[in-house]
């Protein structure tokens, strides 16, 4: 059967024909590499070499040779987007000319993206360390003079620790300082969180008091130290140097969460949770107007006028991709809708067009069918003359992390629709209506997501509306009706399904 | 005329032609090993009939025939296609896709009908930040002009400074190669 989730082999297909020629000339989306040469690595007496290469924000390293000598398993997507790395249990998830990598749950990150290269994907330092230091234990040291990168066993340290646990104003604060700076990681299941020490040991100081109604319990183990928490609770975490203390806060997440500029762990509190996402943000300002009005501004006062309007009027937990004048990676965008698992992702942006006429709202949904069609057409090009029938296998993988959104196409038109109608119906706008469009932030997202352009910039009497607040709420009212309606409609169905299984 | 001034006539010509070669030559820039794109030149014969998309005032694409050198095809058609849009229309209401002092990098063909085009923004600027109706007609001015003239091209990649960017201006994913779409052009009448 040829479904839409075979489209994505053309993809992959002529994704790998395009790599060589893409290797020889750039490294997506990082900044240019200065110089290529090959680094010597030593461990337990060995030595070896490693392409790397040097770019203005540092090394980078060939990740192969190092998986093949220090463990691990390397898995790369279809279209050399996704690279994973399964070691010891954790899952790495990164690609080439991704700022951010995802540790377990976790997005953090990097010095610089890593690069994809002839010698293969090639890797930043702190990429090198998270891997292999915080995930594997092993100690590295990087000698740019020599281009000698020394691997080495982590020694044993026993490391005292002592332990204070305060409660004040509703919130508690759990600080652990150590004597030195463990390599350690933190993972979440549930209510627990723990914290892991990797090649040391912790040597607990003395019990402390624990009197927080947000902490159940604080177990220890020279491994391993575990932060139960009382139901509902949330907790983040921050270090602070000299000494080192790692801190957790505890709060009750349905007072707290709503505000949270970033979710890495969302509190999973069984409501339905929206993601918004203000379009640009620091040096991306987006379109900018004949007046000098910002995209970026105005997203971000109209995602959160969108935020209050959905807190007030539904049972859902809304988050904001930012909530400050920052930039943020379109990946990253769609990475924090998928961790918070969101139910439905609206991203806010401001049109602009070569000429001022343009005018009023469009909706847009993701758009694959067209390349891909090709592509499909490609792989079979190339199936055929490589002789062999298309492997099942392949087209299992081929329901990428990066496409995900294709799962989601038909409730994300309908909720594209009912955005344009609500708009259409409140304001006095031109109906542009409900389009497709390759959108970058919409095509990793793997929930109903929608890109909703809120007027043109570019057209100055509706640049000068878009600054009016009262213009505004009318704009962010509609959106609130739209949601309103696709839940109902989703909840509808939802209990009909249900009604037709019983 | 005598044998000496016939020659010397000869070598004058020669020494002009060789001029004017070289200038042309420098007119178009450098070359750089390995670019296929000096394919098939110009040739005798009537000028062939193309059809270039220019963002329109509107929310649409609009065409605007042209003729260009009869011969020209592949990859040098391609740059020349592209060297035109980047100029500018001949028509009011019509706009250049990109801000003006955007070039040509390089066009390069690859299998399965794919053209890589790398474009180069003004020196010392980043490519242009688009609101997402400018970026789409941006995008699909220079795909739907390269596949409409370029039978063999129906996919088209596209670069900067020969570098794939996650999103051409701040939008678009462009990290796969674009395929035309005759819906952004306006229909006539």
């Amino acid at each position: 059967m040829r479904g839409r989730f075979r489209l994505p082999s053309g993809l992959l297909v002529a994704a790998l024909a395009t790599l060589p020629l893409l290797a020889a000339e750039e490294e997506p989306s990082g900044p240019a590499i200065l110089e290529r040469s090959t680094a010597t690595v030593e461990m337990d007496g060995r030595r070896w070499a490693v392409p790397y290469s040097v770019t203005s924000l540092g090394p980078l390293f060939s990740l192969q040779p190092m998986v093949t000598s220090l463990g691990g398993e390397l898995s790369i997507g279809p279209l050399g987007a996704s690279h994973t790395l399964e070691l010891g249990g954790t899952s790495l998830l990164f690609g080439p000319g991704s700022g951010v990598v995802t540790i377990g749950e976790e997005i953090v990150a990097l010095s610089q993206p890593p690069a994809s290269t002839l010698e293969g994907l090639q890797v930043p330092l702190d990429l090198l360390r998270r891997i292999y230091s915080d995930v594997a234990g092993y100690e590295i040291h990087w000698e740019a003079g020599t281009r000698r990168l020394s691997i080495g066993e982590r020694r044993l340290q026993q490391l005292p620790v002592s332990v204070d646990v305060v409660h004040l104003s509703g919130v508690t604060t759990v600080v652990l300082q150590f004597a030195s700076e463990p390599s350690y990681r933190i993972t979440r299941s549930g209510r627990q969180v723990r914290v892991q020490l990797v090649g040391d040991q912790a040597l607990l100081q003395g019990r402390p008091a624990q009197n927080s109604p947000l902490l159940e319990r604080l177990d220890f183990a020279p491994e391993e130290i575990v932060l139960q928490l009382a139901p509902g609770v949330a907790a983040d975490d921050y270090t602070l140097a000299g000494p080192f203390r790692l801190v957790f806060e505890l709060y009750p997440g349905s007072e707290t969460t709503a505000e949270a500029p970033t979710f890495r762990r969302p509190l999973d509190d069984g409501r339905e949770v929206i993601v918004l996402d203000p379009g640009h943000g620091g040096s991306d300002t987006g379109a900018i107007g004949p007046a000098g009005t910002q995209e970026k501004d105005v997203t971000l006062r109209l995602a959160g006028l969108l935020a209050e309007g959905l807190r007030g009027r539904l049972p859902v937990r809304v988050e904001l991709t930012r909530d400050e004048d920052a930039e943020l990676p379109l990946a990253t965008r769609s990475a924090l809708a998928n961790q918070a698992k969101a139910d439905l992702f609206l991203s806010i942006h401001l049109n602009s067009a070569h000429g001022p006429s343009a005018h009023g709202t469009e909706t847009y949904f993701l758009s694959l069918e067209a390349s891909d069609e090709r592509a499909a057409q490609a792989a079979e090009d190339a199936n055929r003359a490589a002789g062999g029938a298309a492997d099942p296998l392949t087209d299992l993988q081929l329901i990428l992390w990066d496409m995900a959104q294709s799962r989601h196409l038909a409730s994300s038109q309908y909720l594209a629709n009912l955005i344009q109608e609500e708009l259409n119906l409140a304001l006095d706008l031109r109906d542009r209506g409900v389009k497709q469009a390759p959108f970058s932030v919409l095509m990793g997202t793997a929930m109903p997501a929608v890109l909703v352009e809120l007027g043109f910039l570019s057209n100055p009497e509706e640049e000068q509306r878009l600054l009016d607040p009262a213009y505004q709420r009318q704009l962010t009212d509609a959106l609130v009706r739209a949601v309103t309606r696709f839940r109902a409609q989703r909840q509808g169905s939802t209990t009909a399904a249900a009604g037709s299984l019983q | 005329m005598s044998r000496r001034t016939a020659l010397a006539i000869i070598g004058v010509v020669l020494a002009v032609a060789g001029l004017l070669a070289l200038l042309a030559r420098r007119d178009r820039g450098p070359s750089p090993a390995g670019r296929p794109e000096d394919g098939p030149g110009p040739t005798a014969g009537p000028p062939q009939e193309v059809t270039l998309y220019f963002p329109g005032d509107g929310d649409r694409l609009e065409a605007e025939e042209r003729e260009v050198p009869p011969g020209l095809r592949g990859p040098a058609l391609a740059r020349h296609l592209l060297e035109a849009l980047l100029s500018g229309p001949a028509s009011d209401g019509l706009h250049p896709p990109l801000p003006e002092g955007t070039t040509v990098d390089f066009v390069q063909p690859a299998e399965h009908g794919m053209l890589y085009v790398s474009l180069a923004p003004p020196e010392g600027e980043a490519p242009p930040r688009y609101g997402s109706r400018a970026e789409i007609l941006a995008v699909y001015s220079l795909v739907n002009t390269l596949c409409a003239n370029l039978p063999d091209v129906d996919r088209v990649a596209l670069l900067w400074n020969g570098v794939e960017l996650t999103t051409f201006a701040g939008n678009l994913d462009t990290r796969r190669p674009v395929s035309p779409e005759p819906r952004w052009i306006r229909s006539p009448g």
